[in-house]
């Protein structure tokens, strides 16, 4: 679990520096920022593999939040293995009620638009 | 919006303050950061929340971790908990649509209110107990004795080890599940409530409740952000320094924490409590009676 934190920490603290970095060396003049919305994952991926700076952002955000989550995943895998049931269940409710709400919260987002 | 390399700075430098601030007590620092971003940078406020919220992960990832290797963090503690904030989180959003906004605002500065002048006056009750062993000799009650919540870490500036056993399980899980709902209403990660409920009703040492709720802010943050991440609402350029800035700042806190009394600990949550209290006493006043009072910071 600790390793989780720790390279989810590293890992988009080094995309989010060298992201601004390379924002300031592809636009010596930064007025307006460019988009980071992308229409397919595939575009994003170019993007990214043209060291677009708001795709190594967009990269670092997407690394940070899944740490958490990622960690959630993984406590539930480690008290399996230690065979602490009562704490599966207790970790395993956890999974369930981010699952439901990020159901529900994309569901509300598509009503609301 | 102009992205200047000043602007960044400036976001940087707040940005740490508000992650050592986090980190000493174990909160993610959206108090501090979203009237930052709206007041003095003229950012809109949903995007200021958005921020605020992605960049709470962020210090929970770097406080989270260093308080794990501390050994001052009780996962199992956590975890409970964790089942009470996100389920709160939930039913927290629902409410929301039911109820006027301010009605829940003002209930929340009410119980703030206590809690500060709770913290206030018990600020010498933590060194007290560890003496007395109180902790350690608790009696549990059924939840927490069949999950086990036991725990010690060691105390830096009292230099030595202390053992608590966890009671109050379902008062606790109730003020938990509270502060998911101040999670989803301003966008912040419930870090100050969850400290407050571990401490005052479930008999764990200030210390160990900060390392246990900067472990915990991260996961109830991350389901308001993959919701602002999935609609694009984030601006990742604001996001990079505030991220950075509350990293540095929560992993500088952190090594110094422990060595702190508990005393000055208490007195200094008492008072981001109190002015929590204020911004919620703001919010409902306006909303409800269109009485504005100014906002400090």
């Amino acid at each position: 679990m600790y390793s989780v934190l720790v390279v989810g920490m590293i890992a988009s603290s080094i995309l989010f520096a060298s992201g601004l970095i390379l924002f300031f060396v592809q636009n010596p003049n930064p007025m307006q920022a460019e988009m980071t919305h992308y229409s397919s994952f595939r575009e994003f991926v170019q993007q990214l593999m043209l060291l677009r700076a708001s795709a190594i952002l967009v990269l670092a955000t997407i690394i940070l939040i899944a740490t958490p989550i990622t960690r959630v995943l993984i406590s539930v895998v480690v008290f399996a293995v230690n065979r602490d049931l009562k704490f599966v269940l207790v970790t395993g409710i956890v999974v369930l009620i981010l699952l439901v709400s990020m159901v529900l919260g994309y569901l509300w987002n598509l009503s609301i638009s | 919006m102009d992205v200047t390399l000043i602007f960044l700075a400036i976001c940087f430098l707040a940005a740490i303050l508000a992650g050592f601030l986090g980190g000493l007590f174990g909160i993610g620092g959206g108090i501090i950061i979203v009237p930052f971003l709206s007041v003095f940078m003229g950012i809109p406020i949903h995007d200021a929340i958005a921020i605020s919220l992605v960049s709470v992960i962020a210090t929970s990832n770097a406080g989270g971790s260093s308080y794990l290797e501390q050994k001052i963090t009780n996962i199992k503690l956590a975890m409970y908990l964790e089942v009470a904030t996100t389920a709160g989180a939930l039913v927290g959003s629902i409410i929301t649509l039911l109820l006027r906004s301010w009605v829940l605002f003002i209930i929340f500065g009410v119980l703030l209110v206590y809690v500060s002048f709770t913290s206030f006056k018990s600020r010498a009750t933590d060194e007290r107990r560890m003496i007395t062993n109180e902790f350690a000799a608790a009696k549990q009650d059924g939840i927490s004795k069949y999950l086990g919540l036991t725990g010690s870490y060691f105390d830096a500036s009292k230099k030595k080890e202390v053992e608590y056993r966890v009671n109050g399980a379902s008062k606790g899980a109730l003020i938990s599940s509270l502060a998911g709902v101040t999670s989803g209403l301003l966008g912040i990660g419930g870090g100050l409530i969850k400290v407050a409920a571990m401490n005052m009703f479930m008999n764990v040492p200030l210390k160990a409740a900060v390392g246990t709720s900067k472990f915990m802010i991260g996961v109830t943050a991350a389901v308001g952000s993959l919701l602002f991440f999935v609609t694009g609402v984030i601006d990742v350029y604001i996001l990079a320094p505030i991220a950075l800035g509350t990293t540095l700042g929560a992993t500088v806190s952190t090594m110094i924490m422990n060595r702190l009394r508990s005393y000055v600990l208490k007195v200094g949550f008492g008072i981001l409590v109190a002015y929590l209290a204020y911004t919620m006493f703001v919010q409902g006043l306006l909303l409800g009676f269109g009485i504005k009072l100014p906002i400090l910071g």
